[in-house]
């Protein structure tokens, strides 16, 4: 896990190396994902804006666990959410995240960095449909750690993510 | 008596021993059942379980907002179509994702059979899916009809309607399922809590399952105490009564045998004599049972003392055979004794019993043959010299059952024996147990008609000693005066005739006031002490003669014959103790030891040894004041003599020595004790001359022998 987020860290320094000016690039495709508050590198006024690629291109992870909202262990790919805050350069200790039906839960920035985290985009190696829960699913490695196994995590695990706003 | 302790004390401890099983057993299985209701109360899937139900009840809430929300959407003003479109489409997309949340499966595994419900996601799933293909085409830019919109919309209407339903019917169901869980987890608890107490309880009974335990031993054991205090009582009682037994019996046998000794020595033709023996030696037996009797009670009761001390093995042994001897030669048997001649140290008065007995046993049980006394020296395990002592008969032999048996209390070998032997059946035993309690052992080899053999191995220690000092034993004349205080007629008789016979001079008294009486009054050498007598009894009247400063002799005489006894009798101021029935043998040995002066006379002195006597002046003397008259004189002669020499040192160059050696000069000659007389006058010239004379010689003279003419 520390490796991952090292290694993680090195990568996007290294992605952002070359846009460091301009803080962080352009997204290409559709915007799935805007990251607003307490962050140091913007794309779009004060809002950090990311498609697909920009978030796959993040250090990220596979978590194979099991799961409240799935039968049996299920894979899920992604950035790791402590690869999203580096990008973003963010420096509040609490995330406010929405999802497409304004459901909305507070994660601690703790979370993503102690638990590893991610923000899945994948399920089984295939992009996640709004009607498959994605574009963007928060899952925790609930295997790998039995404490995440209860209700506060449940709820933090959100899904059909649009937004975060770090404060 | 310790026949209920003895009953009861196997069944308890099973008891206890099955009630402990059991309490463990039944703590182990409440142990086992509290550690599975703990892990069904803390299974993980439980936690994952309930929340996955709150999350269907939440998702079938969203499912039901989610609806209405679309529903809101398709009813919202069109204004620009692209958006409306995107909005709609997302908003159905969404309530799409939903319906996986809500699979048939779920709902089973985790609200149980709830089939109703499974129908009712069914078919708001089936609706939902349904209306896909409007949707996927809207998407695709094919805008729909008036019509279609409103078939639309009573769908989403219909959905929202039965999604609503469905939340109803989710949280009726997961409150149902709560309460049913919650019941469960209660009854756990119950489980729980009862295991607990079943466990605290067994904890309980086996903490107190030995203080009971504990209690009961107690119990037993105040029990037994109180057993043994009982039976040592009952033997306290059965001493007593043996040692009143035994007054009882020795009195009448003083009596007895003391008259048949005295008739022993009138003159009888052979008929009678053979008769007196006959009575002597039945009155002799009798003593010897009643000393059986005794010892053994005393051995019971612990009262035996030993007194160990050093002495000539061969000598002990000598007595015994020499003892012994005339029984084996009456029964025509060859008595061999060996014994080396070394000292040892144990008790010898016990050993002596131990020898008579066994030898007496030899005798008694062999009717032709020989028997064997050996002696040796072994080595006990230890390195510590060891004692051997074998007694071998060629008498009627033991078989080995009888054997087993032999040193039982109050059993012989074999019933028979009894009618065909005698005795109580108490020797061996009593052996046995003196061997015992000086730490031997006593072992026995026999065979039927041939013989036995009794060892007995004595630790001790053992130095070799020289040869064996000659041990004459003179037939000794006495004289003295002797005062006998006692109040039975017979005893009194019996007495007095034993010691005339022992050449004593007697005077009898009553009783204790009596004698006190006499001996303020008269002089005596010696006096005999009953102890119960009526008036004064002996120990109060020894004690008052002592007070009175009377140094005279006593001995005590007593049918009691307990150590107890002795000791009384040397507290109160007694020298000595004689235990009923007197024997002239009893009476000599104590004269012997009380006094010496009294049997310093040797039957046939040698010539060395006389003091030069003035044989024609004792002539002259005995003929006018007869022999006895005589005797007596010359005892008194040599009391006073000892009394002035004594007087003559203490008084030495004074007219008290003067005085003293001319009355011992006078006094010697009158007897005819010419020696004395010279030396006497030979010491008064030198005193007179102011010189110290040499009182050594006369001294030396006085106390050698006196020769005195022959009695008749």
């Amino acid at each position: 896990m520390r490796f991952a987020l090292l290694a993680g860290t090195a990568l996007a320094i290294f992605a952002c190396t070359p846009a460091f000016a301009d803080a962080l690039a352009m997204p290409a495709g559709k915007v799935v994902l805007e990251v607003s508050g307490k962050i140091a590198n913007t794309n779009d006024g004060a809002t950090a804006d990311f498609d697909m690629d920009m978030l796959n291109g993040l250090a990220g992870r596979a978590i194979v666990t099991n799961s409240p909202w799935y039968d049996g262990p299920r894979t899920c790919n992604g950035p790791l959410g402590s690869a999203l805050l580096e990008a973003v350069g963010a420096s509040g200790d609490m995330l406010k995240v929405t999802a497409l039906n304004d459901y909305v839960t507070e994660i601690p920035v703790s979370d993503f960095l102690d638990n590893a985290a991610i923000l899945a985009t994948t399920l089984d190696g295939e992009p996640m449909s709004v009607r498959e829960k994605g574009p963007i699913f928060i899952i925790y490695p609930f295997d790998e750690q039995p404490a995440l196994n209860n209700e506060t995590y449940y709820g933090r695990s959100a899904w059909q993510v649009k937004s975060i706003e770090v404060y | 008596m310790l026949r209920p302790a003895g009953s009861a004390r196997p069944r308890t401890p099973i008891v206890l021993a099955i009630g402990r099983v059991l309490l463990v057993a039944a703590g182990a299985a409440l142990l086992f059942n509290l550690v599975q209701l703990f892990g069904l109360l803390n299974e993980r899937g439980r936690a994952q379980q309930e929340a996955a139900r709150e999350d269907t009840v939440w998702a079938a809430y969203q499912l039901e907002r989610e609806a209405a929300k679309l529903r809101d959407e398709l009813e919202e003003e069109q204004g620009d179509i692209g958006a409306w479109i995107e909005a709609v489409t997302q908003h159905y997309d969404i309530l799409y994702s939903r319906t996986g949340l809500l699979s048939e499966g779920q709902l089973a595994a985790r609200f149980g059979q709830a089939s109703e419900l499974a129908a009712q996601v069914s078919l708001l799933r089936d609706d939902i899916v349904g209306l896909a293909p409007s949707f996927d085409a809207m998407m695709a830019g094919i805008a729909p009809s008036e019509a279609e919109l409103a078939a639309l919309d009573r769908k989403v209407h219909g959905i929202t309607d039965r999604a609503g339903l469905l939340l109803i019917a989710t949280n009726t169901r997961h409150s149902a399922v709560k309460v049913a869980e919650r019941a469960e987890v209660k009854g756990y608890y119950e489980q729980m809590a009862l295991s607990a107490g079943g466990l605290a309880s067994i904890l309980g009974l086996l903490i107190i399952l030995p203080i009971l335990q504990l209690r009961q031993i107690r119990r037993i054991n105040d029990k037994f105490h109180r057993a043994a205090l009982d039976a040592e009582a009952g033997s306290r009682a059965k001493s007593a009564f043996l040692a009143t037994m035994s007054h009882e019996i020795r009195t009448p046998l003083n009596g007895i045998l003391g008259m048949a000794d005295l008739l022993a020595d009138d003159r009888l033709d052979p008929g009678q004599r053979q008769k007196v023996g006959v009575i002597r030696s039945a009155g002799d037996l009798l003593l010897d049972v009643i000393n059986d009797i005794l010892d053994y009670s005393k051995l019971e009761s612990g009262a035996v003392e030993f007194n160990v001390s050093s002495f000539r093995l061969d000598e002990l042994v000598g007595v015994v055979a020499e003892m012994m001897r005339p029984r084996a030669q009456a029964k025509s048997l060859l008595f061999e004794v060996s014994c080396p001649s070394v000292n040892v140290t144990t008790d010898p008065v016990r050993l002596r019993q131990i020898l008579i007995n066994l030898v007496g046993n030899a005798i008694k049980f062999t009717e032709a043959g020989k028997i064997k006394l050996s002696t040796t020296i072994g080595e006990a395990p230890g390195g510590v010299s060891c004692l051997e002592i074998s007694v071998t008969d060629t008498g009627i032999g033991m078989s080995e059952a009888t054997i087993g048996k032999l040193f039982r209390e109050f059993e012989q070998g074999d019933p028979s024996i009894n009618r065909r032997f005698g005795g109580t059946g108490l020797g061996l035993a009593i052996c046995k147990r003196l061997i015992d309690t000086m730490g031997g052992v006593i072992e026995v080899t026999s065979t039927v008609g041939e013989g036995s053999t009794f060892l007995i191995k004595l630790p001790c220690e053992v130095a070799t000693a020289g040869p064996a000092a000659r041990h004459e034993q003179p037939q000794l004349k006495r004289s003295g005066r002797v005062l006998v205080v006692e109040d039975n007629p017979v005893n009194q008789q019996v007495a007095e005739g034993l010691l005339r016979k022992l050449g004593m001079e007697v005077t009898v008294a009553d009783n204790g006031a009596d004698a006190i009486e006499m001996v303020r009054a008269q002089q005596f050498d010696l006096i005999f002490m009953d102890m119960q007598m009526p008036v004064m009894d002996g120990l109060s009247a020894t004690r008052a003669l002592r007070a009175e400063g009377c140094r005279i002799p006593i001995a005590g005489l007593t049918a009691n014959a307990f150590e107890s006894d002795r000791a009384d009798c040397l507290a109160a101021g007694m020298d000595d103790f004689v235990s009923k029935p007197v024997t002239r043998a009893k009476l000599e040995e104590t004269i012997v030891r009380l006094l010496p002066d009294a049997t310093a006379q040797p039957a046939l002195p040698t010539p060395e040894q006389v003091v030069r006597v003035d044989k024609a002046q004792q002539q002259s003397l005995i003929d006018e004041l007869g022999a006895d008259m005589y005797r007596e004189l010359v005892q008194q002669f040599h009391a006073d003599a000892i009394d002035l020499m004594a007087e003559a040192e203490a008084e030495a160059g004074s007219a008290a020595e003067i005085r003293a050696l001319h009355s011992l000069k006078g006094m010697a000659r009158t007897l005819g004790f010419s020696a004395i007389g010279d030396l006497a006058a030979a010491a008064e010239d030198t005193a007179r001359e102011g010189r110290k004379p040499n009182l050594g010689n006369l001294a030396a003279a006085i106390g050698q022998p006196m020769e005195l003419p022959s009695a008749a």
